[in-house]
């Protein structure tokens, strides 16, 4: 079965092994996971299989991509969506008002 | 006119978010932005095209990636791309930080969608920065 998994993804796809673990993570069962991603329940459970047997190193691999989402937007891109959404909401308010004087 | 393209790891959750940036409020919002939905097939993408080639053809079609981009690093992982070829003017990757929330979670669900928002109603804000969260 492991055979549908190249490359730590899924045979013909760009769904990688940690996709999969994603969704393990989230509880969800192999039936869910393959509808969302669009693929059959066969290769998920390929999947499946291929983690359990290499589960060390693709579970070290996870953790390091959690922390880099973690981590989220560096403090200078939370700035700059402040200010966006500052001047967003301004635009948003001038053209509420703008159309209740024109209405 | 800027663009938006979903990776194929992520396409439900997509349309989830556009559907929520289509209707009430955001929908205001979402036609300033006039944002062209652009797919794969589109820029002469397959399922199984790497990273690299991605968001080369994404930056020359002026679209935003939207991605879950759950990948070790490889020379031709996102984040080795980025690392090599991001440069001042280059276009961000918007990726999703919990995919699975996103569809278990409308608040959430739309708490990504005003994100998303913010992005593109000023992206010229954002380019150069390479990757950007989503919340």
């Amino acid at each position: 079965m492991s055979d549908n998994i190249v490359n730590d993804r899924i045979a013909g796809t760009r769904i990688t092994v940690w996709d999969i673990v994603h969704y393990l993570e989230a509880n969800r069962t192999a039936n869910e996971i393959a509808a969302i991603l669009n693929i059959s329940t066969e290769q998920v459970e390929s999947a499946i299989e291929f983690i359990d047997n290499d589960r060390e190193r693709i579970y070290k691999i996870h953790e390091k991509i959690q922390a880099r989402i973690d981590r989220g937007n560096p403090p200078e891109v939370k700035a700059k969506l402040a200010g966006v959404r500052q001047r967003m909401e301004r635009w948003l308010n001038e053209r509420n008002q703008t159309t209740q004087k024109e209405s | 006119m800027i663009a938006l393209i979903s990776d194929v790891n992520c396409e439900g959750h997509f349309r989830r978010i556009i559907s929520y940036m289509e209707s009430g409020w955001r929908s205001e919002i979402w036609q300033a932005v006039n944002a062209e939905i652009l797919n794969f097939r589109d820029l002469s993408l397959s399922a199984t095209t790497e990273d690299r080639e991605i968001w080369i053809a994404c930056q020359h079609a002026n679209a935003v990636l939207v991605t879950t981009n759950r990948n070790k690093d490889g020379e031709s992982s996102l984040e080795t791309t980025i690392r090599e070829l991001n440069a001042v003017d280059s276009l961000p990757v918007l990726t999703l930080a919990d995919a699975d929330k996103i569809l278990a979670d409308g608040e959430y669900a739309k708490f990504v969608a005003d994100r998303m928002l913010e992005y593109l109603f000023e992206m010229d804000e954002f380019r150069g920065v390479g990757r950007l969260y989503l919340p």
